[in-house]
C-alpha cells in the first residue's frame, strides 16, 4: 500500500516536472524562432530607412547611397590604374573591372530610383544589399593580387581622392538634411504651442545652427513644469514610433521576394550590358552575373536567401 | 499518505504559479518603463527633452557605409 503511495507519488512528480519543462521550452523556443526571422536586415539599414516614409527621407537615403558608390567606383578606378603600373598580367586586373562595370550598374539604377515610389525602402534595401556584396568581391579578388604591406600603401593613396561629383552630392545631401529636419523641428514647434519659430525658417535657409534651434527648445523646456515636459517628451517619442512604424511595413515588404527581385536585376544587368563595355572585363561580368543567377537558383531550390548583416548574398 | 501526496503536489503547483506571477509582474513593469523611455513625471530634464529631439533629427554629415575596397 505505501510503495503504491510512493510509486503515485513519482508519477505525479514526474508529470509536473514534464508539464514545468514544457512551459519553459516552448516559448523560449517560439521565441527564438521569431528572432531568426527577424533579423534579416542589420540594424544599420534598418535605421536608415525610418526616415525614407518621408519623400525627402527617401531622396537622402537614396541621393547618399549614390554618392558612396560613386566613391567606391572613383576609388575602385585609381586602384585599377595602380594595379596596372605594378603588374604586367592584367587578366585578373580584368576581373576587378568586370566588378566595378557592374558596380556603375547598381548606381545607374539607384539613380533611376523614384523617391516617391511605394518601394523606394525595398529598392534603396537591394541595391545597398548589391553594393556590399560586390564590395566584397572586390576586397577579395584585389587580396588576391597583392600583398598586405602593398595593400596598405594603396589604400593611403586612394584615402585622399576628391571629385567634384561627389562635392556636388554632398551639398545637395546637406541641404536636403536641413529641410528635412526643419519638418521634424516645425512638428515638434506645434507641440510647444509656441508661435515663435524663426529660428527653424533660419536654419532651413542655412543662417542658423541647428544646435541654436534646439537651444531655443532647451529654453522653453526648462520654463516648463514637470508634467507639462513629462507630456511634451511623450508626445515627441509617440511621433517617433508612429514615425517609424509607417516604415516597419515597407522593410516587411521588402523581405518578401527578395531572392526574386535579385534574379530580376541580374538578369536585367546581363541583358542589358552597356556597349562600352569590351573584351575580357564584359566576358568576366557576363560570367559573374550568370554564376550569381546559378547561385541564386540554387538556393532557391533550397534556403530562401534574405539580405544579410553585411551583405554577403551573392558569391 | 495520499492526502500528503496531494497536499505537496498543491504546495509544488503554488510555487509554479508564484513564480510565474512574479515573472510577469516584473517583465510587465520592465515594459512600462521601457515604453516612457525610463522617464516618470518628476524627472524629466530639458537634456531629456534635448536627446528626444536627437532621435527625429539627421546628422548633416552622416553617411552610409557599404566597406572598403582594401
Amino acid at each position: 500500500m505505501i510503495s503504491e503511495g510512493v510509486d503515485n507519488m513519482r508519477k505525479i512528480l514526474s508529470i509536473v516536472l514534464i508539464m514545468t519543462l514544457v512551459a519553459t521550452i516552448v516559448p523560449s523556443t517560439l521565441a527564438n524562432e521569431v528572432d531568426t526571422n527577424n533579423v534579416e536586415i542589420d540594424t544599420k539599414t534598418q535605421r536608415e530607412v525610418q526616415i525614407m516614409g518621408h519623400t525627402i527621407g527617401a531622396q537622402i537615403r537614396l541621393l547618399q547611397l549614390e554618392k558612396v558608390i560613386t566613391i567606391k567606383i572613383i576609388q575602385g578606378e585609381h586602384l585599377i590604374s595602380l594595379l596596372t603600373t605594378l603588374k604586367n598580367d592584367t587578366t585578373n586586373i580584368s576581373e576587378l573591372e568586370a566588378i566595378l562595370a557592374e558596380l556603375k550598374l547598381v548606381k545607374e539604377e539607384v539613380q533611376s530610383a523614384d523617391p516617391n515610389a511605394s518601394d523606394a525602402v525595398q529598392t534603396f534595401i537591394d541595391l545597398k544589399n548589391d553594393s556590399i556584396n560586390l564590395i566584397i568581391e572586390f576586397k577579395t579578388k584585389l587580396h588576391t593580387l597583392v600583398d598586405n604591406e602593398t595593400a596598405e600603401k594603396l589604400k593611403l593613396q586612394i584615402k585622399t581622392i576628391t571629385n567634384e561629383t561627389v562635392e556636388k552630392l554632398g551639398k545637395k545631401i546637406r541641404n536636403l538634411v536641413r529641410e528635412y529636419n526643419a519638418n521634424q523641428l516645425h512638428v515638434i514647434w506645434g507641440f510647444l504651442k509656441n508661435a515663435n519659430n524663426s529660428s527653424i525658417k533660419r536654419y532651413k535657409e542655412g543662417n542658423c545652427s541647428i544646435e541654436k534651434v534646439k537651444q531655443n527648445i532647451s529654453e522653453i523646456a526648462k520654463n516648463m513644469t514637470y508634467q507639462k515636459r513629462y507630456e511634451f517628451i511623450l508626445q515627441i517619442k509617440e511621433y517617433n514610433i508612429h514615425r517609424v512604424a509607417q516604415v516597419q511595413q515597407h522593410i516587411s515588404t521588402a523581405l518578401k521576394g527578395f531572392q526574386e527581385r535579385k534574379q530580376e536585376r541580374l538578369e536585367e544587368r546581363l541583358n542589358n550590358i552597356p556597349t562600352n563595355i569590351q573584351g575580357a572585363v564584359k566576358e568576366h561580368l557576363e560570367q559573374n552575373l550568370l554564376n550569381a543567377l546559378d547561385h541564386l537558383n540554387n538556393k532557391q531550390n533550397g534556403k530562401t536567401e534574405t539580405p544579410q548583416k553585411g551583405g554577403g548574398g551573392k558569391k | 499518505m495520499r492526502k500528503k501526496n496531494i497536499l505537496l503536489l498543491l504546495f509544488i503547483l503554488i510555487i509554479i504559479f508564484s513564480v510565474t506571477l512574479i515573472y510577469n509582474v516584473y517583465t510587465n513593469e520592465i515594459g512600462k518603463e521601457n515604453k516612457t523611455g525610463g522617464y516618470s513625471s518628476n524627472d524629466v530634464t530639458s537634456d531629456d527633452v534635448m536627446s528626444e529631439i536627437d532621435t527625429v533629427l539627421l546628422d548633416e554629415n552622416d553617411d552610409i557605409e557599404i566597406g572598403d575596397l582594401i
